[in-house]
């Protein structure tokens, strides 16, 4: 509908031009009588009209003879021909009856008006014959007759209203059979995007232009948009099921698996929306939008753009439309994250496009309802699982040369229709000797050539839809077995998936619960563990500068080794730990091994700044460690606390069964594991050691037994050899087993510090 | 658990593989039923196995001979060896495939006709050289072999509708979309190939078709139709009209037109055909708004708007003012802002003269036997006028509000 712009007065202006292709009767009157009043009266003018001197045609601007030219009316050509000749005089009385013509004329009186009545199809007596043989159906039906005959010289020939006769009836059980045969269809996930045409991403389609589905992968397309002329009457399969309908095949242009592939005329193949979108290839066969060309004139630097979806160097990619955007991707990745893309075809053959497309950033946010959103990370999901499943290579991308036999299915008929047909045939009372023989040779045709038709059926008939409609349904003793079974493998599929998740969430409670027995066997037998650990980066945070990082000459091992050894239980004290930092106190030794003025200075000042820090902080720990309550074996005192102890607590969503499979502690028990549970440092390194190792250390105590411990132990023992790669077989370090080691002096080198630098280099120069 | 599940992948279309386990009680029950549930042979567990067997049907190699044999004979009788449907041919030759030809000649009764647009039956028709149409049922068919074995069970010797108009000889018949699908996808295939702009072949439920024909002493032939949506959101009474090529230029058309009104006025309503129109239904409509405005006008004496013009003639107010504006009776005053009708009576009754002596075959509104099509929602509101139905009282939220004011 044409619009017209309004100017300031509210007056339409209309352009002779923009009218010329509307007939007037076609534009509403508004356009031309904006004030008229239509239910007003108009006065009624005839011969002088005094009072109206202005009068005018209403349409002064508008001409309707002038501004719409009607073309040349068409002549039909017309041409009277002979009527085809109909003969039914010669027909068998016996097959005549299925509703062969007979002179009978039409009841026409001058009254009575005509009322159509559905008649029911199928009486006692008759039917009508709906299926007309065509020129395959006569030539087989003659060479059938011939062949019969060079065998059994008494054939009597099969007639063609027989043949009609007969497959109208298979044709008719078939239908029934398909009707009751229960529709049971793959379950899919549902998307936002099935249904739309997977080539132009629009969901509308018209009755030229529809959108057809595979029939084997349900890949959508519109008509026009993968060159579809007719669709069929039978089934329709995209191109890559025709040709390799069980191969895992490559675009030659995308990293995507799916979608609807055509060919190029080198043999390869690729997707039709990739050769509409890369501009400069275009399609050989223009009818069917095959054959893809010109490969060779894409530009180099198209082939070396990498897409921001799929990240994947394969193919080539567009990019976004938006003037200062240089984001580039596939038009299949864009489609599958839901990007904003347009296709503008100048024709249908797609030789000139011009294609509006837009990346994440500038993808309008409501195109299709912001199902961008939703859809880029799965898009890059499916990326991402695809090139380490299957990875992209060119071999994938070449089309077989060699078409195997289609994918059409078509069904033998089975004995139940050929029975069947043959109790129709002789309950409408034809009779014939053979008759059984010969429906089967007659079913053996239906089924080849229903196979040469793709599947379509041979027979279109009003009668037979009406009469599908009021099929009854054959709720057979099978059919109400076969629910049952149904129903309760459902039910037990249900309870299965009941199980599979309570399994599931018992094994998570289980693994919060041997980490937290981890963490209390750790603090129970390495009670100073956590105190080094502490103490430790406390020391190593005072120096900020990382000055003491790298190990010295003077046995000093660098905070990386030592925080390894302290973190890997090979420190088994705290006194042990002072010791290992003497040398960064052992001013002399320091200035041994380093040659660097500047470090030096820096290491000797951070050395004397921290060393009362240092040794406040071990002296608060050594307290610390002897409030510590432990037994005789230096192993933390717990108060009649079991290993076993700790298998329970209120662990939430822990089921009633789970929990009488424990043993119930006391409340005095509870509360003391509660407590350790409060007092426990969350740090992960807790804990992180080889099974091996625990396991020795557990041997020399040799008094406590740790029940169920080897099984779960090994999953920690595969989790931490990843951590600390190379020491899982290192022997359990000395430091550990010698739990009552000596305290060691503190020794203060009491000679300040200028002196000894000058002294170790007057040392140097000598030496 | 008698059944364990092994995996479901999603790749491949089994869903589910079911493991059952052979110790279960339960177990025969499962294979017996449920694995031959679940297999095609048995064609879903509806047939029993001796029912579905299939080894008698199986096909030798005469029976295949036989088949190839006659099929190539066959083929050699057709235009097209191949189908230009078949997606892999232009594959498999390297090069494109000639394209599909559109059909030379509609073969009609007696009557030969060269189509003047393309209209979209399979592709088995429409690449066919020759198209024949049975007459009676509109059946479609590509060879006059199988037009021959049709005609001779055709039965059908007037439209699969209610005939609601009879006069001598001519008839119109009511045909309804839902219940004749495939005579109304025919017909509006048919009518394809002789109007340029249609959009409508195959989804034919929501309309109402109204047939013309002419009984020839033997059947009721039909010769041109009217298409009506069973509801229509804007006025329209006709959404596709046309006169078979055969038998235009005899006035047919105009009295196509004449009838649509005259349903629309028992209706009650105003109508307009669905646009837009064609050319020749242009020049038809247009001559016949003229004919129809000019009787209301000379009919008329006192000051009459509009509307009252419109709900006379049945037309919608764009088609009367258009039509009034070709008969030069319309006309403004700009100095008074005023629109009048300046009727010169001579030349009114002229139109209508010279248009009732080119069209003497005129709808007579007594010969109609019709009631208006009813949907549910129609008549649901008939029963509420009629006082059968009571309407519901409908609850008022401000009630609620002036119940808390108060409080």
């Amino acid at each position: 509908m044409q619009t017209f712009r309004l100017t300031s007065t509210g007056r339409n202006i209309l352009r002779p031009d923009e009218l010329a292709f509307q007939p007037r009767e076609e534009i509403p009157y508004k356009s031309f009588h904006p004030d008229l009043q239509i239910d007003e009266p108009l006065e009624i003018l005839e011969g002088d009209h005094t009072q109206y001197a202005g009068l005018r045609d209403s349409l002064v601007t508008y001409k309707s003879e002038n501004s719409y030219v009607l073309k040349a009316l068409l002549n039909a050509k017309i041409e009277n021909v002979k009527p085809v000749g109909v003969q039914t005089e010669n027909i068998n009385p016996q097959e005549k009856k299925f509703g062969y013509k007979t002179a009978k004329q039409l009841d026409w009186s001058p009254d009575e008006y005509f009322k159509f009545v559905a008649i029911h199809p199928y009486s006692k007596t008759s039917f009508p014959v709906s299926y007309d043989l065509d020129e395959l159906d006569t030539m087989w039906l003659t060479y059938y007759n011939e062949f019969q005959l060079s065998s059994n010289s008494e054939w009597e020939n099969v007639s063609k209203e027989f043949l009609e006769i007969v497959l109208t009836i298979i044709e008719r059980e078939w239908l029934y059979l398909e009707a009751w045969m229960p529709k049971i269809e793959p379950v899919r996930v549902e998307d936002e995007l099935d249904g739309r045409c997977v080539i132009c991403n629009e969901a509308e389609c018209e009755n030229s232009n529809a959108i057809v589905f595979c029939d084997n992968c349900n890949t959508s397309v519109h008509q026009n948009c993968y060159g579809i002329p007719f669709v069929p009457e039978g089934q329709w399969f995209c191109k890559k099921c025709l040709l390799a309908p069980h191969e895992v095949i490559c675009c030659a242009f995308c990293p995507d698996r799916d979608g609807a592939f055509c060919t190029t005329l080198d043999g390869r193949w690729c997707h039709t929306i990739c050769a509409i979108a890369i501009p400069e290839i275009s399609f050989h066969d223009t009818s069917r939008l095959d054959l893809v060309r010109n490969i060779a004139s894409i530009p180099k630097s198209r082939w070396k753009l990498v897409c921001c979806i799929c990240k994947l160097r394969w193919g080539t990619c567009v990019q976004c439309s938006d003037k200062n955007c240089y984001a580039a991707y596939h038009i299949t990745c864009a489609r599958r994250a839901g990007f904003f893309y347009k296709i503008y075809s100048h024709s249908a053959s797609y030789d000139s496009v011009d294609m509006e497309t837009y990346c994440d950033k500038h993808t309008p946010p409501d195109y299709l309802n912001g199902l961008m959103k939703r859809l880029f990370p799965l898009a890059e999901l499916y990326y991402k699982r695809m090139a380490t499943d299957v990875p992209l290579n060119f071999q994938a991308t070449k089309a077989p040369d060699f078409v195997p036999e289609g994918p059409w299915k078509s069904h033998p008929l089975p004995a139940f229709i050929v029975d069947k047909v043959t109790k129709v045939l002789l309950s409408y009372n034809v009779k014939r000797q053979d008759l059984p023989s010969i429906v089967t040779d007659i079913c053996k045709f239906y089924h080849m050539k229903r196979r040469s038709r793709k599947d379509a059926p041979l027979l279109k008939s009003q009668l037979l839809m009406d009469s599908l409609e009021n099929l009854p349904v054959r709720a057979s003793k099978d059919r109400v077995r076969s629910l049952e079974v149904a129903k309760a493998l459902q039910d037990q599929y249900q309870s299965l998936l009941t199980l599979v998740e309570s399994t599931a969430k018992r094994q998570l409670l289980k693994c919060q619960l041997s980490n937290l027995r981890k963490k209390f066997l750790n603090l129970n037998y390495f009670p100073a563990q956590r105190l080094l650990q502490d103490t430790l980066v406390k020391i190593i945070d005072l120096d900020v500068d990382g000055l003491f990082n790298m190990p010295l000459d003077n046995g000093w091992i660098g905070w990386v080794e030592l925080k390894r050894q302290v973190f890997s239980y090979q420190i088994g004290s705290i006194s042990s730990l002072e010791k290992k930092l003497e040398p960064i106190w052992d001013v002399d030794g320091v200035i041994q091994c380093i040659d660097d003025m500047e470090q030096l200075t820096a290491m000797v000042q951070f050395a004397q700044k921290t060393e009362g820090e240092v040794k406040k902080l071990f002296i608060k720990a050594k307290i610390y460690f002897e409030s510590l309550s432990l037994d005789e074996r230096g192993n933390l005192k717990v108060p009649s606390l079991g290993i076993n102890g700790l298998e329970y607590d209120n662990w939430p969503g822990l089921n009633e069964l789970e929990m009488s499979q424990l043993d119930i502690p006391s409340q005095g028990n509870l509360k003391s594991l509660h407590d350790f549970i409060e007092g426990l440092d969350l740090n992960e390194k807790i804990g992180k050691f080889p099974i091996s190792m625990f396991q020795n250390q557990v041997a020399q105590f040799s008094t406590i037994e740790i029940p169920k411990m080897s099984g779960r132990a090994n999953g920690m023992h595969n989790f931490h050899s990843e951590d600390v790669t190379g020491q899982s077989n290192h022997a359990l370090p000395n430091s550990v087993t010698k739990k009552n080691g000596t305290k060691q002096p503190y020794t203060k080198n009491s000679l300040p510090f200028n002196e000894r630098i000058t002294r170790s280099k007057a040392k140097k120069n000598y030496s | 658990m008698p059944a364990t599940i092994l995996k479901s992948t999603a790749s491949s279309k089994t869903l589910l593989i079911i493991k059952f386990d052979t110790n279960s009680s339960r177990y025969p029950f499962y294979k017996k039923h449920l694995l031959e549930l679940n297999s095609e042979s048995t064609f879903l567990g509806l047939l029993t196995k001796g029912q579905a067997d299939t080894s008698i049907t199986r096909l030798n190699q005469d029976d295949v001979r036989l088949f190839e044999k006659a099929k190539t004979v066959a083929d050699r009788t057709k235009d097209v060896a191949y189908s230009f449907s078949d997606p892999i041919l232009s594959t498999q030759l390297r090069t494109p495939p000639p394209q599909p030809t559109s059909i030379r000649y509609l073969y009609f009764g007696t009557y030969r006709i060269k189509p003047w647009y393309t209209s979209p039956y399979p592709e088995e028709y429409s690449c066919a050289k020759n198209l024949y149409i049975c007459e009676s049922c509109l059946k479609y068919m590509n060879s006059d072999h199988v037009l021959q074995r049709h005609k001779m069970k055709c039965s059908w010797s007037y439209p699969p509708g209610d005939e609601i108009y009879r006069d001598k000889n001519i008839s119109i018949f009511e045909v309804d979309g839902q219940r004749q699908p495939i005579y109304c996808q025919n017909l509006c295939l048919l009518a394809k190939m002789f109007l340029h702009s249609k959009m409508l072949y195959y989804d034919v439920e929501p309309f109402l078709f109204y047939v013309l024909t002419e009984f020839d002493g033997q059947e009721c032939k039909v010769i041109g139709y009217f298409s009506k949506e069973k509801r229509s959101a804007s006025d329209y009474n006709v959404s596709c009209i046309l006169t078979l090529p055969i038998y235009q230029r005899r006035g047919y058309g105009v009295f196509l037109i004449d009838f649509s009104y005259l349903l629309t006025q028992v209706e009650g309503k105003l109508g307009s055909p669905e646009k837009p129109l064609s050319d020749l239904g242009l020049v038809t409509y247009r001559s016949y708004w003229k004919m129809r405005v000019a009787k209301a006008l000379l009919e008329i004496t006192t000051p009459i708007s509009i509307n009252a013009i419109a709900k006379s003639t049945s037309m919608v107010c764009d088609d009367v003012i258009s039509t009034l504006e070709s008969l030069s009776v319309f006309k403004y005053d700009p100095l008074k802002k005023k629109y009048v009708l300046q009727l010169k009576r001579d030349e009114l009754e002229n139109v209508y003269k010279a248009w009732n002596i080119k069209h003497p075959q005129r709808v007579n509104p007594k010969l109609l036997r019709w009631t208006p099509y009813l949907g549910e929602e129609q008549i649901s509101n008939l029963l509420l006028k009629e006082n059968i139905l009571i309407p519901l009282p409908q609850k008022r939220l401000l009630d609620n509000s002036h119940h808390l004011d108060s409080v």
